[in-house]
């Protein structure tokens, strides 16, 4: 397959990019396996599947916050969606004028968020007796994705130059860290609950700030249209460089956390994406890939949404006690199978040229 | 880049650090506050988790012996939080240990939240104005039954009524079923205070009926005031 390929007269679609974008949401899905079983280590109920896999709160959920490479999956996947959200978005504004690009981000955002309505107020309602607005607005997985999606195109509108649109982003970390601080914002961890502090969007927020600089990466792979490296080489490595120094500094100060997104692991969200990007791209350019990837990337959002809903069903058939005792049976039946009925279903998708986009 | 550019950016981090550090004394500063309402909460669990276990939801009667407003520790169950590790060796006294295989190690040690009497008040019946409860003193130390409510004169009951109800979950619903309020609010129950700490730099923890946890001036107003909080005790001569 060729690295480029068009799709219509808007932008080239990017096989690496694809690649990249498969590798996240396949990380989303196994996090959501691995979060099904995660246990009680207090209750000493048995943990099943690698925790390396999982989100740490899902072990423990206090102070100091556990933190695995999962819990980055979120803000990765929304580093990406300013990434491609970029040049979808902007390519129609400059071809097909403010209300072509207005419609598709509404139709984007629209999607994440009837996403949103069916985890939050639909599902919520059926298993815990009613909806969860909090969730549904900017609390959950869907919502901070809009949410997200939303600023990357506004701000990408707003401020046309990438390396001053990535001073808000900037801006909008600092702030985080600063309302996160000082004590006028509750923390998702119980301990200052008794405070009765103001809630504070904190998640949210700090999903938008990594959308604005994927919408930055975006640009920036693009500021040389004859020479892709230039972007990497100007841009997004040194920006990556600094991103995982300020990251490494800011988990001294204030460590991360997986619900209020403290900078240091939105910082985090940078550079793994930037890193990611550049190891995927690197890939294409020595022509490396793997097609299951390509396939997962271009239905991203159906792969996560199939992740999130079916797949989770699934999940109560399978038979806990013997998984316990046959690790193989559980890698085959929780690590492998559903990716595999997902994958199959994402090759036959591409095979077909079907791309459900939002 | 720039020396100006550097210089900005070096502007720029020292500021947030600034910002940041008088942020971060601010959290810290609240800390000791943090404590006392985490040790508060902890111990507002103990009578709640009673009354959810108890038949009617009721929580804790007084001390049918000793009469005085606290919790009958005697009645109900010790609460504990994870303490250290245990050790093959313990050099202290184990009161407690949560046993299972947790972060790899065989048990933890548990350390007990204990309701120091002297140090807590709580009260085992309603009431919602000192009127009431100078009723509820009165008609304890006169030797009323502390299991069940406490017929009063007209008026002087909870929110006005003809008794003083024992503390019960959901009691907005006994409370309108008698007439007392119209219909089952639970925000009648915003002003029954249950637990109050003992005052200190002029301060104390008050826990109300309906979960709610509030730090008080003292004295201040109701419930903080001294007839409540240091009221002698109410029992008679008779009863010691």
């Amino acid at each position: 397959m060729s690295d480029e390929s068009k799709t219509g007269e808007l932008h080239p679609r990017y096989d690496w990019l694809d690649q990249a974008r498969g590798f996240v949401v396949l990380m989303l899905i196994t996090s959501m396996a691995t979060g099904e079983f995660a246990g009680d280590i207090v209750m000493g109920e048995p943990i099943l599947g690698p925790p390396m896999y999982n989100h740490g709160y899902d072990y423990y959920d206090g102070i100091p916050a556990i933190i695995t490479f999962i819990d980055v999956g979120q803000p990765l996947f929304v580093f990406v969606m300013g990434f491609v959200g970029y040049t979808a978005f902007m390519s129609r504004l400059r071809k097909r004028g403010a209300r072509s690009a207005s419609l598709y981000a509404a139709r984007r955002v629209l999607l994440l968020y009837a996403l949103a309505a069916l985890d939050a107020i639909l599902l919520r309602s059926l298993t815990r007796g009613g909806p969860d607005w909090n969730m549904f607005w900017y609390g959950g997985t869907f919502s901070g994705i809009a949410l997200g999606s939303l600023t990357a195109f506004v701000t990408s509108a707003i401020i046309r130059n990438a390396d001053r649109r990535v001073l808000l982003g900037i801006a909008m970390m600092i702030i985080h860290a600063l309302v996160y601080e000082f004590p006028i914002s509750d923390h998702h961890t119980w301990y200052d609950d008794v405070l009765g502090l103001t809630k504070f969007p904190l998640g949210a927020w700090g999903l938008c700030s990594v959308a604005v600089f994927g919408s930055c990466f975006g640009q920036w792979f693009q500021m040389d249209k004859d020479d892709p490296l230039a972007g990497f080489q100007k841009r997004i490595a040194p920006a990556s460089m600094f991103a995982m120094i300020a990251a490494y500094c800011m988990e001294w100060i204030q460590p991360s956390e997986h619900h209020d997104l403290p900078i240091a692991l939105q910082l985090m969200a940078v550079y793994s994406g930037g890193l990611m990007l550049t190891i995927f791209f690197a890939f294409g350019k020595i022509g490396v890939r793997f097609p299951l990837l390509s396939s997962f990337g271009k239905n991203l959002l159906i792969m996560f949404a199939l992740g999130g809903f079916v797949v989770s069903v699934y999940w109560d058939f399978l038979p806990k006690d013997l998984l316990q005792t046959e690790p193989l049976l559980l890698l085959l039946l929780v690590g492998i199978a559903p990716i595999a009925a997902l994958g199959c279903l994402a090759v036959w998708l591409d095979k077909r040229g079907i791309m459900v986009r939002a | 880049m720039s020396k100006g550019r550097i210089t900005l950016i070096i502007a720029g981090v020292l500021t947030f650090a600034a910002a940041f550090q008088i942020a971060h004394k601010q959290r810290l500063a609240l800390k000791p506050y943090q404590d006392s309402a985490t040790q508060f909460h902890r111990l507002s669990l103990l009578p709640r988790g009673y009354a959810q276990a108890s038949e009617g939801e009721f929580w804790p009667q007084l001390d049918p012996t000793t009469r005085v407003f606290a919790l009958p520790l005697n009645a109900i169950p010790r609460g504990y939080t994870v303490g250290k590790q245990f050790k093959p060796e313990p050099a202290g006294h184990i009161d407690a240990l949560l046993l299972g295989k947790i972060n790899n190690s065989a048990a933890y040690t548990l350390k007990p939240v204990d309701p120091i009497v002297s140090e807590y008040r709580y009260f085992g019946h309603a009431f919602a104005s000192e009127k009431e409860f100078i009723a509820l003193r009165d008609a304890i130390r006169q030797g009323a039954a502390l299991d069940a409510d406490i017929p009063v004169p007209q008026g002087s009951g909870t929110l006005g009524a003809s008794k003083l109800y024992r503390l019960r979950n959901k009691l907005e619903e006994v409370l309108a079923k008698d007439g007392v309020i119209p219909v089952p609010d639970r925000n009648a129950l915003n002003n029954i205070p249950v637990l109050i700490e003992k005052p200190h730099d002029g301060k104390a923890w008050v826990f109300f009926l309906n979960n709610r946890m509030e730090q008080m001036p003292y004295p201040g107003p109701f419930p903080m005031l001294p007839s409540i909080v240091e009221g002698q005790d109410t029992a008679t001569p008779a009863a010691q």
